[in-house]
């Protein structure tokens, strides 16, 4: 039987999309360089029994599965692959269970981040990890692809949060990993290798969080500085010291040019960048004072701290509003991901704003600089082909500039089909053979997301 | 597998040197066991001290096809480093090294059998501590820790040893040398870094290791607080997590165990209690006043008899040492104990409780709970005399009801002392067999030679005839 009668043998007629317009719709993600295979059909499972079906269905005729959350990738691990199956997770989308008691929730993969976040600020928990996408993307494509976000300088990412999971593997069994204790060492924890796995591994069809109390609400302080140096060496006196910020966020001159020139919000384009610093907790207002403080001594040009949380959420405004402002150029954007160690941040942003200059191309950065973990944003004319040579170019340079600061080429946004080839760059060989043999051994016909991930 | 013969110990011995490979009827008894009862056999004991050892060691061991353990300190209570038919023992406490701190990132790099005081000891000039502490943190190690995925009465607050588990070198069983995750906590691809902290010695020899480092708290508050029912001091617990408090540490001991403990220790301890619980905040001054204030008060909504509040140090010290020499204590009243680790929904901790005692109660033995109330992780106590005839028999039957109306309860077989070969059996209890199958299949991927530390924590489909001894004279 083709693979439309074998899903049509196991699923009913509402929870299969042949037409080749909607299909193409759902075959890419949001990666810009990455071009996705044609898929075959969408599912749109309702449970776990509909993903299993579906698994058959694949297996039995011979067709890949891809995996796809909320579509907002970046690096193209839900794109299609030729002739697969994309099985679109959205209309599982529940928030089964909050406990208060114990901290945790049971969710469907499809539920999105934001309104997680809502259901459970109604008993007063927090679920941290938010990407900047946290609107518009899903827990499962989170926990695909370990999503980070702005907090996780403070509270980790997700892969910290997330205790146990129910998986579809490619032999149709579902597997339960972890736990809904706080703690357990009851044999192999393969809760984390499913957390950022990219869908190669299988298909998460259910998934226990762990939920932290609301924070209250923060202090803020902004610090201008004239050069990159000195901004970075803030950055480590601040630690040093002992800080725990719960936010630390630089924007560069070229985004202050762009989001003042958009928004018009009185910002100083004559500096290099400005750092946005947030912290939470009894003794926020203090840690504030401190931590602006360590900025002036290293020489930052202008330094505001703020304890009324409306005027700080301004503040952050502007981190928030980079995206945008670009988008407003109506060029193709594309964010790079990258991480170094906290003391090689200024290297890396002063080579950036280098590598932009070389290959004549608009490059802002904005990124989280309590990890070290940096998004300059490649921002050229699409139509151009030279334009976008360029920026290929600019990409890879900046990938091995990261590498050769000591840090890593996807702090959160994944590998997908957009960085395969630099995995090797980064992973040993022996370690990255024994990858595939882990693959292989949960799906050892290789019909999950293949050619993803390693 | 095979078993050690004379040509596996010289090959050990090119390796090692003569002086490194022992043979000797003494150390061969000495490491045939671990902190739990359960006895194995060692066919070699041999002490590497670099990673490029412990490679060779392993490369010996596949090529004669002879099964290896690895050990760090030996105070495991699951008898996960107990050898299984006369196994190379790799003993890793010569690599005791603090390879480097980096205390702007917070991490530091440390051999396996750095003990964990030790670690928290090296980095305390610096205002920063290793957060796990295992009640035998004095003389635990490292790489046991991450074998074991080791918790303690801190971990409420700070998470147990997974999430200070940055990133492991690795000796593969098939040789290869791999470091899973990284300085900045991702790696790429697969993060199998997450599946070796807690393997338990399955998965290969963890050569270095690169640890968080945690920030001392700049004030810490220590309360005790008694109640007149179990059930008061477990809701006490439930309403201050509720609260949105995350205190450092909540531990609760029942009044047999106070007892005990006051008899020994004369630290003033409420023995007419049914339960006392130790409550400790940390954090900067103004918080922990707050938090204090806070919990004071929700103690005496449960109807808390007293509130006692370490006026100093030396207070505090005496608070704790009450709780961590409890199994010490216990020696006052009969001569063996045996304690179990499971883990319940901080919901469930009445309920489960009350279980407990009437298992207890209806074979007839004295049990003593404390435990890490927080996290919901039990340590019923039982205690006996093992002289008194069919009393094993009991405490076995006891022990395994236990355990099961823990993980009934929606909880799990262990806390933070492992499977190894004490509770491999009970597995099934927990995961269904395609689950026991997929972790089957990782521990494959990771060891296709077979010879790393076998026949632990997976049950095998035939192999179910082992019993579990009882351990004695365990720690926590």
């Amino acid at each position: 039987m083709s693979l439309l009668d074998e899903l049509r043998a196991r699923l009913p007629d509402d929870c299969i999309q042949a037409d080749p317009d909607v299909v193409a719709a759902y075959a890419q993600d949001r990666a810009l360089f990455e071009r996705p295979g044609t898929a075959a059909v969408l599912v749109m499972p309702r449970d776990t029994a509909d993903v299993v079906a579906t698994m058959a269905a694949a297996r039995a005729a011979g067709a890949p599965v891809v995996t796809r959350g909320a579509g907002t990738g970046l690096c193209g691990g839900a794109n299609a692959v030729d002739g697969c199956v994309i099985l679109s997770m959205h209309r599982m989308d529940r928030v089964l269970h909050v406990d208060d008691a114990n901290r945790t929730v049971r969710v469907q993969p499809g539920v999105l981040n934001g309104a997680l976040k809502r259901a459970v600020a109604e008993h007063g928990l927090f679920y941290p990890p938010d990407p900047a996408s946290y609107e518009i993307s899903s827990i499962g494509g989170n926990i695909a692809t370990n999503a980070g976000g702005l907090c996780c300088v403070r509270y980790g990412v997700t892969r910290d949060y997330v205790m146990g999971l129910e998986v579809v593997l490619a032999s149709g069994e579902v597997i339960h990993t972890g736990r809904h204790t706080i703690k357990s060492t009851a044999g192999l924890d393969l809760t984390g290798v499913f957390v950022g796995s990219e869908g190669i591994l299988g298909v998460v069809t259910e998934a226990t969080l762990k939920l932290v109390p609301l924070p209250p609400l923060p202090c803020t302080a902004v610090a201008y500085f004239a050069d990159l140096p000195a901004a970075g060496r803030a950055i480590l006196d601040i630690f040093r010291a002992g800080h725990e910020p719960s936010l630390m966020e630089i924007v560069d001159r070229r985004c202050l040019e762009q989001v003042n020139e958009v928004y018009h919000m009185d910002l100083d384009t004559s500096a290099a960048c400005l750092l946005l610093i947030q912290s939470s907790g009894d003794r926020a207002v203090t840690a504030i004072e401190a931590m602006a403080r360590c900025c002036l001594d290293q020489g930052a040009t202008d330094v505001l701290h703020v304890t009324d949380p409306a005027e700080g959420d301004m503040f952050v405004e502007v981190r928030r509003r980079v995206w945008p402002a670009f988008e407003r150029l109506g060029t193709a954007m594309l964010p790079e991901d990258v991480a170094v160690p906290r003391e090689r941040l200024a290297e890396l942003l002063a080579g950036i704003v280098a590598i932009g200059d070389r290959h004549r191309i608009d490059l802002p950065t904005v990124g989280h600089a309590g990890d070290g973990n940096m998004h300059p944003v490649l921002v050229f004319d699409g139509a151009d082909p030279d334009a976008v040579a360029r920026a290929e170019a600019a990409f890879a340079d900046i990938v091995a500039l990261a590498l050769s600061l000591g840090g890593t080429i996807a702090a959160e946004h994944g590998i997908g089909t957009l960085k395969r080839r630099f995995l090797a760059d980064e992973i040993e060989p022996a370690h990255l053979a024994w990858q595939h043999r882990v693959k292989a051994t949960f799906d050892p016909t290789g019909m999950l997301n293949p050619g993803k991930a390693i | 597998m095979n078993a050690v013969t004379p040509s596996v110990v010289d090959d050990l011995r090119t390796v090692l040197g003569a002086d490194r490979v022992r043979t000797g009827s003494t150390e061969l008894g000495l490491y045939r066991r671990d902190a739990s009862n359960i006895e194995g056999s060692a066919g070699v004991v041999c002490f590497p001290e670099t990673t490029h050892e412990v490679r060779e060691v392993v490369r010996v061991a596949g090529r004669h096809g002879v099964p290896f353990v690895a050990r760090g300190s030996g105070t495991g209570l699951a008898g996960g480093a107990t050898p299984i038919g006369g196994a190379i023992v790799v003993v890793l406490t010569r690599m005791n090294h603090v390879l480097s701190v980096d205390p702007v990132n917070r991490l530091a790099w440390v051999e396996p059998g750095v003990l964990n005081l030790d670690l928290s000891r090296a980095v305390a000039h610096l205002g920063l501590h290793f957060a796990p502490d295992p009640s035998s943190q004095q003389s635990c190690s490292i790489g046991g820790n991450v074998a074991n995925n080791s918790g303690g009465p801190h971990c409420l607050a700070d998470g147990v040893t997974s999430a200070h588990v940055l990133a492991v070198e690795v000796v593969l069983p098939d040789g290869d040398v791999v470091v899973l995750g990284g300085e900045g906590g991702e790696g790429d691809g697969l993060d199998l870094r997450g599946a070796f902290v807690g393997s338990e010695g399955m998965c290969g020899i963890a050569t270095r290791i690169c640890v968080r480092l945690t920030q001392n708290p700049s004030d810490v508050r220590t309360m005790l607080f008694d109640f007149d029912t179990v059930e008061d001091g477990a809701r006490t617990v439930s309403a201050i997590i509720a609260a949105g408090m995350v205190p450092a540490a909540l531990e609760m001991m029942d009044r047999l165990c106070v007892q005990a403990v006051e008899a020994y220790i004369h630290a003033g301890l409420p023995t007419e209690a049914a339960a006392v619980l130790l409550v400790e905040v940390a954090g900067p001054p103004h918080g922990v006043a707050d938090d204090e204030r806070r919990i004071v008060e929700i103690a005496r909504t449960h109807r808390c008899r007293t509130v006692r509040v370490a006026q100093d140090e030396a207070e505090r010290a005496l608070l704790w040492k009450g709780r961590k020499t409890a199994f010490g204590a216990v020696a006052r009243i009969k001569p063996n104990y045996y304690l179990h680790d499971t883990v319940v929904p901080r919901r469930a901790l009445p309920a489960v409780l009350e279980q407990v005692y009437e298992i207890a109660d209806r074979h007839g033995i004295l049990v003593m709970n404390v435990f890490h109330a927080g996290d919901g992780n039990l340590h019923p106590l039982l205690v006996f005399d093992k002289r008194e005839p069919g009393m094993m028999e009991k405490v076995h039957a006891a022990g395994d009801e236990i355990v099961r109306v823990s993980v009934a309860a929606g909880g799990v077989l262990s806390g933070e002392h492992g499977i190894g070969l004490e509770k491999r059996d009970l597995m099934p209890l927990m995961f269904g067999p395609a689950d026991l199958a997929a972790q089957a299949a990782l521990r494959s991927a990771f060891d296709t030679t077979g010879l790393a530390n076998p026949t632990k924590v997976l049950p095998s489909p035939a192999g179910c005839g082992d019993s579990h001894h009882l351990p004695e004279g365990a720690w926590i």
